[in-house]
């Protein structure tokens, strides 16, 4: 990869964790379906950043298309519910918050820049580097949300930004040995048929066996959303 | 810093800020769209492992079509499910959903 290849694998990380974050966070339903569809759209882009062309078109259709609309379908069944407002929704200081979360995706991304630039000394503490920020303005966020304080959100809150710490600190151990291996990092060649003969030949039973999944998947689906209407 | 390794940061980025929104957030859809998130997380990771250690890339590629394959019916089944909870109770607060509570 070239510089300006880890510029821009940087700036589709700043955007995907963007609206990653946005799909969690945003005040409706609907916009936070909306980012979704940008984080698929990201980690397509991802793929081919990857060179795994087929990958990203296969994201891009299944996600991107299809999941994104199913998802859509449905929370605009669901609708608005006003009864009780959700943990998720910006107001007042939580919109800075917001704002928070997005400096941090570009403060992680500058901090990964520099640590490409090899100014950085020991992976680990690269990784707290371009993690802290991204953590650290979470909990602010958290912390400034205009929210009402009953019930259990803060608690719930400050578990989730625990468990993303813990997670994270887990792959440290991981990320820190595979800086010690030596990679591939060439052109990859393959072709079309490469996948096809992977998928009908030594995949070929599970192939058949997704199939019969999505089958069922589908019309478990349309079942449980036909039922109500039957009883009617 | 090697190559690997950027794209091996990204997934686990992703997987954390999945992990926060499935322990934090109480709407039923939220959490699935934390799900997706985790799963398509762990399909760049595989991406990521197949690029720069190509033992063989059109195998790595069925198995992350697998994945997408098996987070879509997860989606479809899910959001049914989400649905179904919403017509029973008018809400899809997972807080309130205790009727299996011993």
């Amino acid at each position: 990869m070239t510089r300006l290849d880890y510029l821009l694998a940087i700036a589709i990380l700043a955007f995907t964790s963007l609206m990653a974050l946005l799909a969690l966070e945003s005040k409706s339903l609907v916009y936070g379906a909306v980012s979704l569809s940008g984080f698929f759209l990201g980690l397509s882009l991802f793929f081919f950043e990857l060179g795994l062309l087929y990958l990203g078109v296969f994201q891009l259709l299944v996600y991107v298309g299809a999941v994104s609309v199913l998802i859509l379908f449905a929370v605009m069944v669901i609708g608005h519910t006003p009864r009780k407002p959700t943990v998720g929704r910006f107001g007042g200081l939580g919109f800075l918050g917001g704002l928070f979360i997005a400096l941090a995706a570009v403060f992680a991304g500058l901090a990964m820049l520099f640590s490409f630039l090899d100014l950085a000394v020991d992976t680990i503490l690269q990784s707290l580097i371009y993690i802290g920020p991204v953590v650290v303005l979470l909990a602010f966020a958290v912390l400034f949300r205009g929210e009402p304080r009953g019930r259990s959100s803060y608690r719930f809150e400050a578990f989730g930004v625990l468990g993303a710490f813990l997670i994270f600190g887990s792959f440290l151990g991981a990320l820190s040995y595979l800086g010690s291996l030596s990679v591939f990092s060439g052109d990859v060649t393959f072709s079309m048929a490469d996948v096809a003969q992977s998928l009908l030949g030594q995949y070929g039973l599970l192939m058949v066996v997704l199939g019969l999944l999505l089958a069922s998947a589908a019309f478990g689906a349309v079942a449980l959303a036909k039922k109500e209407k039957e009883e009617k | 810093m090697n190559e690997l390794q950027f794209f091996v940061a990204a997934s686990a980025i992703f997987f954390a800020i999945g992990v926060y929104g499935l322990l934090s957030k109480r709407n039923a859809v939220r959490i699935l769209f934390s799900v997706e998130i985790i799963i398509n997380a762990a399909s760049l990771n595989i991406a990521a492992f197949a690029r720069y250690m190509p033992y063989n890339l059109g195998n790595a590629q069925s198995i992350a079509i697998f994945v997408i394959a098996l987070a879509a019916a997860e989606a479809a089944a899910g959001l049914a499910l989400i649905i179904e909870a919403f017509r029973l109770r008018g809400s899809v607060d997972v807080e309130e959903m205790d009727e299996l509570k011993g």
